[in-house]
């Protein structure tokens, strides 16, 4: 009596402790859903820059089909120049957008007409739904779209019910019935040929218990599952079913609940499905790898068929609805083999920069939708010319396959981070060179010793004569170090524009001195480096290591003029249910002043004119002026090239990860790289800054001294009006 | 009918710009003026019909008080014309309403730096312009309870407004 007694408490305790589990899991989370990140959306408006082929490539990133007849949300039209549009309605962090039914002409590359087709009014802006670029998955790849109760047909639940579990809704969580006809069928075919568990059963069992089979698993599904039935309706229950169960596996993300599957498998929304998709869907939950719609065909339609007859059968539809779904084929949508996420190195920069908000818990389960500033046309121009280059310049050079690449394009104006490639294989989610590769950055530092000269208001102007000439001095490490000049010869005394503009090591070395490291350092703190820089002489010449990101952060400053906007890839983000939760702000600080960066960046636009970026001249079409800097390391470990135009900022970086010698200089390796991405994205050219304290002067390159404008030598450059070069010299040929 | 449409478009902006002097007044202790979050709407001759769309929904959206929304679809506005210095001020403005002085602060200045950028094209709209970004400063440096500063900016806009 005693022992029994005591049994009988351990089993309440146990079943208490049961008890709380089911509930503390069905009331608190119950599904983890990852974090969904969206590309920026495309803006449509008139004189937006756009080409057809870019148009076509938008409407297919956000899975927008192609259907010449009637239109609906989700396809276009095409008639000669126009595209007709139904925009699927989205929820955006500034509201809702309804479906919008536009009409889109492109002329010359730019939009030209913008309305709507139905009522033919203008449309002054609309937003394309942005396409998913990634997911942030826990580590086991559950994904999912939750569904609510009523928002799933009617035929769903009665087909599921039909096929699975008759009983649902009079069983009390177990069907004893059931599970003496499975018994009786599984000893007649001495086999397992039938289940006799519950739907409550089988939610109970990926639920909360572990796929092994034991008896005490068994036990704790029937108690877990009479407990569940006890706390909650029918109708609660279903709904987690409805979402819980596994129904297909696509590469390493592991598709949950009918939600996701409505969409992965037929690519509309679960209310949308028409009886032949439902049954499909149903037919799937028997096994979805052996009922695989893509790899088995008849396997699955046959099923599905059998699903229908049951339904039939149990009079959920009539004789002619039976044979009206049975007639129509398959209708899942061909496999988008882009769906998981191809942007590792994007999606590591936004995971850190989300980090900082948010937990990993929380991204991996909470549903949030992300909004970034992914632009994934500039990626796939980035990755294109990344492999295609990659390639040429290994097989060149005889590295081997051994050449790596890393590159980063922003946005001038905003600091938006549009694409990332951080290996030549951009795809492969290894190391990510373009965030963690610390590497020397040879001369893409000088510019930050030529500004801190230029910010000493009347000591320097870019026509000030500096000495480009042989010095040494004793390093950190107590040698001495006499720095040489790239072509090996030193040039007297050069404009300071010239030095910058050709690279000239001894002539920044000496200016460095005269200026002092420490004011150097600061320019470059000023201009978002926020790494400790050791004040030492090879400084200068950018024996410093940064990463890419580093240095993007600094020719963004130099391209916003001054201002420091900190390079970010997050927008927006939103709750599950679409409800704005964090607003990312434009965050902007003045680091240098307007008008000295205005005269280096006249200066880096001469780089590219008759500097060590001249090449750019003729690979560049006519009228796309741009502004930058070649960067090359001791023996070409390192080719550098950071430049900007009027709206992208890109910055290239080529090397071997093992520090060999390349043979690629800034100039004949990441400069050709970073102008075949500029001249294939659509971007406005570089602009001179004219302002209340600046002047513009033709300079020629010997003297610093002022020439005619129809000199084609000279350098257009710009002054401070107090500090104008006031002689006249010859144009130089 | 383009035309005309997207004339009364600018001349309610603008209508709704002169409406709204109340800022012109210089700063007091208590922040003066700034009962309406919408600030003065002064576009620009360049800005295009995408762009004053979306001001206006911005404006609308800050009428009502939704400050985060207005800024959403200045940001947009911003992404059609980045060097758009009507549309900085707007943000800095907005920032103001935010209780973000110093963000105010940095986003004028920005402002300020575009509007020289043009050089001399139409000098009066430019004056005006810089003239509304020192007046957001000193609104700035007074809520932040810098009054010398604030005078200081408030002189530099009085000199710039005829």
């Amino acid at each position: 009596m005693r022992i029994f007694l005591s049994l009988l408490l351990i089993f309440t305790v146990y079943v208490i402790y049961l008890d709380f589990e089911v509930r503390s899991q069905f009331d608190g989370k119950k599904w983890s859903v990852p974090a969904r990140v969206y590309a920026r959306p495309l803006e449509l408006y008139v004189g937006k820059p756009l080409t057809h082929e870019q148009i076509v490539f938008e409407l297919k990133s956000s899975g927008y089909r192609f259907n010449q007849e009637n239109p609906k949300a989700g396809y276009y039209q095409k008639d000669g120049n126009s595209y007709r549009i139904v925009i699927r309605e989205f929820d955006f962090w500034d509201g809702h957008q309804p479906p919008r039914y536009i009409q889109v002409k492109i002329e010359d590359g730019f939009i030209a007409d913008v309305i709507d087709f139905r009522d033919k009014t203008e449309i002054a802006v609309v937003r394309l739904e942005p396409s998913i670029m990634g997911r942030i998955y826990p580590s086991h790849r559950e994904d999912r779209m939750l569904v609510k109760f009523d928002e799933v047909p009617e035929y769903l639940t009665t087909a599921l019910l039909a096929v699975e579990d008759r009983q649902f809704y009079s069983h009390f969580g177990i069907n004893p019935k059931a599970i003496l006809r499975a018994m009786v069928a599984n000893i007649k075919a001495g086999a397992v040929v039938q289940g006799g568990s519950t739907l409550t059963q089988q939610l109970v069992k990926n639920f909360f218990l572990t796929r092994k089979k034991t008896l005490v698993r068994k036990f704790n599904e029937a108690i877990m599952s009479l407990l569940l039935e006890l706390h909650y309706e029918k109708d609660d229950i279903l709904e987690a079913y409805l979402n819980e169960i596994y129904l297909g596996q696509d590469k390493k993300r592991a598709i949950h609940g009918f939600g996701l599957a409505s969409r992965f498998y037929f690519d509309k929304p679960i209310y949308n499905l028409n009886l032949s998709e439902v049954t499909t869907l149903i037919a799937m939950v028997k096994g979805p790898s052996y009922y695989d719609p893509w790899r088995h065909a008849k396997r699955i339609l046959k099923r599905r068929n059998f699903v229908i007859g049951l339904m039939e059968e149990q009079g959920s539809i009539t004789n002619y609805q039976s044979m009206t779904a049975k007639s129509k084929p398959l209708t899942v949508v061909k496999r988008n083999k882009k769906i998981t996420s191809s942007y590792p190195a994007y999606m590591d920069l936004l995971r850190r920069q989300l980090q900082e908000d948010y937990d990993k818990e929380d991204l991996t389960s909470e549903g949030l939708q992300i909004f970034s500033t992914f632009d994934p046309y500039i990626q796939k121009i980035t990755e294109q010319v990344v492999k295609s280059k990659i390639k040429q310049l290994d097989k060149q050079k005889n590295l081997n396959g051994t050449l790596q690449a890393a590159v980063i394009v922003t946005n001038t104006n905003n600091a938006d981070v549009l694409a990332i490639v951080g290996d030549k294989q951009p795809t492969y989610a290894g190391f990510n060179r373009a965030l963690d590769a610390l590497r020397p950055v040879g001369s893409l530092i000088k510019p930050a010793v030529y500004l801190t000269a230029i910010q000493q208001q009347n000591k320097y102007s870019l026509a000030t004569l500096i000495e480009d000439k042989g010095i040494t001095l004793k390093a950190q490490d107590g040698k001495l170090w006499s720095p040489r000049n790239y072509s090996g010869e030193s040039h007297g005394e050069v404009p300071l524009f010239k030095a910058l503009t050709s690279s000239y090591n001894q002539a920044t070395v000496r200016l460095g001195l005269a200026l002092g490291f420490e004011s150097i350092v600061t320019t470059l703190r000023n201009l978002g480096i926020k790494r400790d820089i050791p004040p030492y002489p090879s400084m200068l010449l950018g024996a410093v290591t940064m990463t890419p990101l580093e240095i993007t952060q600094m020719y963004q400053t130099l391209s916003g003029e001054g201002f420091i906007t900190p390079l970010h890839t997050i927008r927006k983000v939103m709750t599950a249910k679409g409800e704005p939760l964090k607003h990312y702000p434009v965050k902007i600080k003045q680091g240098v002043d307007e008008t000295s960066v205005r005269i280096i960046n006249s200066a880096l636009h001469e780089v590219t004119r008759n500097g060590t970026a001249r090449s750019l001249q003729w690979r560049l079409p006519k009228g796309l002026k741009v502004s930058g800097k070649t960067g090359t390391t001791n023996n070409t470990r390192d080719s550098w090239f950071a430049g900007f135009s009027g709206e992208h900022l890109i910055v290239a970086w080529l090397g071997t990860d093992d520090n060999k010698s390349t043979g690629l200089t800034g100039s004949s390796g990441a400069l050709p790289l970073w102008s075949d991405i500029m001249k294939k994205i659509r971007t406005r050219p570089f602009s001179f800054a004219y302002d209340d304290e600046l002047e513009y002067h033709h300079v020629e390159a010997k003297g610093g001294l002022l020439v005619d404008e129809d000199c084609s030598s000279a350098a257009y450059l710009a002054f401070r009006k107090d500090n104008v070069p006031n002689k006249y010299g010859s144009c130089l040929n | 009918m383009k035309i005309t449409k997207l004339f009364f478009i600018r001349i309610l902006l603008i209508a709704f710009a002169v409406s709204l002097s109340a800022c012109q007044a210089p700063p007091k202790d208590k922040a003066p003026g700034w009962t309406s979050a919408s600030g003065e709407v002064r576009p620009g001759p360049k800005t295009g019909k995408a762009v004053l769309a979306l001001l206006g929904k911005a404006r609308q959206a800050s009428t009502k008080g939704s400050l985060s929304t207005a800024e959403s679809y200045l940001e947009r506005a911003l992404r059609i014309e980045p060097q758009n210095p009507t549309l900085w001020l707007y943000m800095a403005k907005l920032r103001l309403y935010a209780a973000k002085p110093k963000e105010a602060i940095n986003l004028a200045k920005k402002a300020m730096a575009l509007s020289s950028r043009g050089g001399k094209a139409s000098r009066s709209s430019q004056r005006s312009l810089q003239a509304d970004c020192w007046r957001v400063i000193a609104h700035a440096h007074q809520k932040m309870g810098d009054s010398l500063k604030a005078q200081k900016a408030q002189a530099k806009a009085n000199s710039l407004s005829y």
